[in-house]
């Protein structure tokens, strides 16, 4: 597929996570029913246009209230597209991934950070997804109550489509502001700025809904798979991908977000994608 | 294990995480999960925007 058609199909996914437009000028956020459902990219449910919610938000937002420590319905939901699709969702309808694509475009040095430090800092979308997990449930107040700490204090998603449109359109929240929202501006730029030199860092380092669903990769009922036969061994698919994925060796790895460019570059067409339940 | 060996036990795999993940939606919904959701949802959310 070429780049220019999953791009417009991230752009209708994201449209789609955020139909709500005019909600964006009104300084409100949308209260219909959809908001029931998690949608499958990273989008906060505190975004004006936002037609679903958050599935990294509900889940500490469960797991941090007062009657239980464990969310099936949000954990369900999560593991249902995980398993249906795996990180095709990071490559294909995440609108912050989009963001960060469309970032990368513009013209600039591309460092490649050395190979432990890159491996390294991708450990860090782990200790994200575990922090999800745990601390709402174990850092409460006096009310027995858990804060949605990624949300809080890392994820730029809801800096950038919740926090700087609401506070422009709504003047109560303009007055409250203080450090928490400079500290969070501070992470935001710190990844956009990141995702104009290296390829989508917070999908790499930090994002731990891209992390349930790498460790869903190798399950999904959506697989990618390389034809011994047919695999020259010349090595373009692995300069090509920018996820930094061994694609001959693990095709399937959890940094994998299957946006299809090792398939559309392979000069013999030896990389496949599919359904696990065909024919191997 | 042989490759289409392997290919079956990941198969069957997905299918068992896949009902898994109806089993939890399903027993969410019926504890009212998804309510609490919504109402979650429905409101802003200032420590997600940065301001809580």
């Amino acid at each position: 597929m070429k780049e220019w058609k999953r791009h417009l199909i991230q752009a209708i996914s994201a449209l789609l996570h955020n139909p709500h437009i005019p909600n964006f000028f009104g300084g409100r956020i949308h209260q219909g029913a959809t908001k029931h459902l998690c949608v499958p990219g990273l989008n906060c449910y505190s975004c004006p246009g936002a037609a679903g919610a958050c599935p990294i938000g509900s889940l500490q937002a469960v797991i941090g209230g007062r009657t239980k420590n464990v969310s099936y319905y949000v954990s369900g939901t999560i593991l249902l597209l995980g398993v249906l699709f795996g990180r095709l969702i990071c490559g294909f309808l995440c609108p912050f991934g989009l963001l960060q694509d469309l970032l990368h475009k513009i013209r600039s040095p591309k460092p490649r950070l050395p190979r432990r430090l890159d491996q390294g800092l991708r450990w860090g979308k782990y200790l994200a997804l575990a922090a999800v997990l745990i601390l709402p449930a174990l850092v409460t107040d006096a009310f027995g109550l858990g804060a949605p700490y990624f949300c809080k204090y890392l994820c730029p998603a809801g800096t950038l489509l919740g926090g700087i449109p609401l506070i422009l359109g709504n003047e109560g929240l303009r007055a409250a502001i203080g450090f928490l929202f400079s500290w969070k501006m501070g992470i935001l730029l710190l990844v956009l700025a990141g995702s104009v030199l290296l390829y989508r860092p917070f999908c790499k380092y930090l994002c731990p809904l891209g992390a349930v669903y790498g460790l869903l990769n190798r399950f999904s009922v959506y697989q990618m798979k390389v034809d011994e036969k047919a695999c020259v061994h010349c090595g373009a698919c692995e300069r090509a991908c920018k996820m930094g994925v061994q694609v001959t060796k693990n095709i399937n790895s959890a940094e994998c977000i299957r946006c299809g460019l090792c398939k559309s570059i392979c000069p013999t067409k030896a990389i496949k994608s599919g359904c696990i339940f065909g024919r191997s | 294990m042989s490759g289409n060996r392997f290919h079956k036990v990941r198969a069957l795999l997905s299918a068992l995480i896949l009902a898994a993940a109806v089993g939890l939606i399903l027993y969410g919904i019926y504890i009212g999960e998804a309510g609490e959701v919504f109402r979650k949802a429905v409101t802003i959310c200032l420590e997600c925007i940065g301001v809580g």
